[in-house]
């Protein structure tokens, strides 16, 4: 089956890359890297306040980001599937902003970590109401969605940008880095979550994978090789919906990765989605990863915002696979 | 095979049939005839079971397949995954993601006969691989992105992912569009050696359609529609109706060729 799978490098790097930056993350604290302490806590031995920040504080922190970019990276390829779109992403269609609009909105008026939360979920349950009834037709057209979509996203940025103006200086601080995305705050409890979500995501959404290549040739297409096109956009478009909400509560909005990661795989080869579902969910843990990282160890003791990371690690890696496959044609 | 029972079909308000009852049987060849935009596609895609008529119905005549079950069935009561195992449509608008590769496009026809939890076995793999070699695209086509065909090439590969999807009846949306002379005739020759099953497809050319099919259908826009074998079908003056444009028949020994006058 020589062409339809991906190649082995690919195959190799997706299954050491989350091995190889958790260990790294593991092991690097603001005080720099230091691998035998880290094997000596994991086998039990060694410093116990050592051992503790490596199991409790670290190891969690790794895998929330993990799973978080797991969530990110599979609602992104599946939004770029149903919506035919290269541009689409857990960003674009404005679930993730409002859940952050409200989220923010309760952090204003003071209320604790619960209700924020609340208020995040009520925020992108809002955001899928509004964006179905702009965009129903008789069924769910892509381009309806997309237009839907990229409206309401300007229509909560602008609340957003209102209420951070007119915030006072005590929680503005703390609101900017929440928006840019935060994994300070990662529990072994949150990691949990967020891991078991992912795999939950993954698991329902693989099943799917031969319809969303057929989507991929167009609605006729698709429909005539018997998938049901509106019953799998309205599957997916739920779960990548959960899948940001679930981001949104755990760590703020973290763009880029739902974006870059699917064409970071499919410009390296991986093009089926019975491949790119898993290798997305595993790359775009690993990246969160590492750039969760570098936001916490490239100044430490001080924390840069992760989406900004996230951002300026990507970009390079894509130009520089886009030029390659260019050169390649 | 395919039983088109007092169907209306139209779009909006513009009627494309009213009361249309043809019978289509195995093995037959049938040609859908009418100038632009007077609902070939509407029509076809009704007969694939993608779009419900306004009224009457299309049932499908009961298979060898046991798994299908016996008797006829209405295509509208089929799950469409059974549906997509017995009507298979090579559209007008079959436009591949650019990154797509030759044989996983073709592979996608085997949707239909593939479980969730099962990828393609090296038999499907076979079946596309033929299909590709059928439409005359060898192996060094395989693994060719989609976005570096021609748009000639791009049809064959849809006709190939329609072959894969092995059905018994086949519906083509103007088939022949983008092809050289050539390559019309080696895709239509192709359609009339499959043994048994069963060609609906839309044309624009009349001389194709009086060589290649055994019956054609005819929609003239204001709602009526006439069906029959192509030979009794087709004259000069009928066509010339349907296309509004004067139509002549010149007779040669292979029978008439028409031309636009």
């Amino acid at each position: 089956m020589s062409t339809t799978r991906p190649t082995f490098s690919v195959l190799a790097i997706v299954t050491w890359l989350p091995l190889f930056s958790l260990a790294l993350a593991l092991a690097t604290g603001s005080d720099g890297l230091s691998w035998s302490t880290t094997i000596s806590a994991l086998t039990g031995s060694g410093d116990p306040l050592q051992r503790d920040i490596i199991l409790s504080l670290r190891l969690p922190r790794a895998l929330a980001a993990f799973g978080c970019g797991a969530l990110l990276a599979l609602a992104g390829t599946v939004l770029q599937a149903i919506l035919r779109n290269p541009l689409a992403d857990p960003f674009v269609l404005g679930i993730s902003s409002g859940s952050s609009a409200l989220s923010l909105l309760a952090m204003l008026l003071g209320a604790g970590m619960l209700m924020t939360s609340l208020a995040g979920i009520v925020g992108a349950l809002l955001s899928l109401a509004i964006l179905f009834a702009l965009a129903w037709q008789g069924g769910l057209l892509p381009t309806r969605l997309l237009l839907a979509g990229v409206i309401l996203s300007s229509a909560w940025g602008a609340m957003i940008t209102l209420m951070l103006a007119l915030a006072p200086d005590a929680p503005l601080r703390g609101m900017v880095f929440w928006l840019m995305g935060d994994l300070a705050a990662a529990s072994t409890t949150s990691a949990l979550v967020v891991l078991a979500a992912s795999v939950i995501a993954l698991g329902s959404i693989w099943p799917l994978a031969q319809s969303l290549d057929a989507v991929g040739r167009g609605e006729t297409m698709a429909a005539s090789l018997g998938v049901r096109t509106t019953m799998l956009r309205l599957v997916c478009l739920l779960l990548a919906s959960c899948a940001t909400a679930i981001v949104v509560l755990t760590a703020g909005s973290i763009g880029f990765i739902g974006l870059i990661v699917p064409h970071l795989l499919r410009l390296a080869g991986v093009r089926r989605h019975r491949w790119l579902l898993p290798a997305s969910a595993i790359g775009g843990g690993s990246l969160l990863i590492l750039a969760d990282l570098l936001a916490r160890a490239l100044v430490a003791p001080l924390q840069l915002p992760i989406g900004a990371l996230t951002a300026l690690l990507g970009t390079p890696l894509f130009l520089w696979l886009l030029t390659r496959t260019a050169q390649a044609r | 095979m395919l039983t088109l029972t007092h169907l209306d079909i139209s779009i909006g308000d513009k009627p494309i049939c009213r009361d249309l009852s043809v019978h289509i049987g195995q093995g037959e060849r049938w040609a859908v005839l009418g100038i632009n935009g007077v609902g070939k596609t509407t029509l076809l895609h009704t007969l694939t079971g993608l779009r419900a008529p306004q009224r009457g119905s299309v049932t499908l005549a009961a298979v060898s397949n046991p798994q299908v079950g016996a008797g006829n069935t209405a295509i509208s009561q089929l799950p469409a995954r059974e549906r997509a195992r017995r009507i298979g449509l090579m559209s007008q608008d079959d436009d591949f993601a650019a990154e797509t590769r030759v044989l996983d496009a073709v592979l996608l026809g085997r949707l239909p006969h593939l479980n969730w939890w099962r990828g393609e076995t090296t038999q499907d793999l076979d079946i596309a691989r033929t299909a590709l070699r059928e439409v005359g695209l060898d192996a060094s086509f395989e693994p060719r992105l989609a976005s570096t065909l021609s748009g000639g090439e791009r049809r064959r590969v849809a006709l190939a992912t329609l072959l894969a999807q092995a059905v018994p009846l086949l519906i083509l949306d103007e088939p022949t569009t983008h092809l050289d002379l050539h390559q019309q005739i080696a895709l239509l020759d192709l359609l009339a050696g499959l043994s048994g099953h069963t060609v609906i497809m839309s044309l624009h050319d009349v001389n194709l359609a009086v060589r290649y099919c055994t019956h054609t259908l005819l929609i003239f826009g204001d709602g009526q529609c006439c069906a029959g074998p192509t030979a009794t079908m087709l004259t000069a003056d009928v066509l010339s109706r349907l296309y509004r444009h004067r139509v002549e028949a010149l007779p040669t020994e292979k029978g008439p060729v028409f031309m636009p006058a």
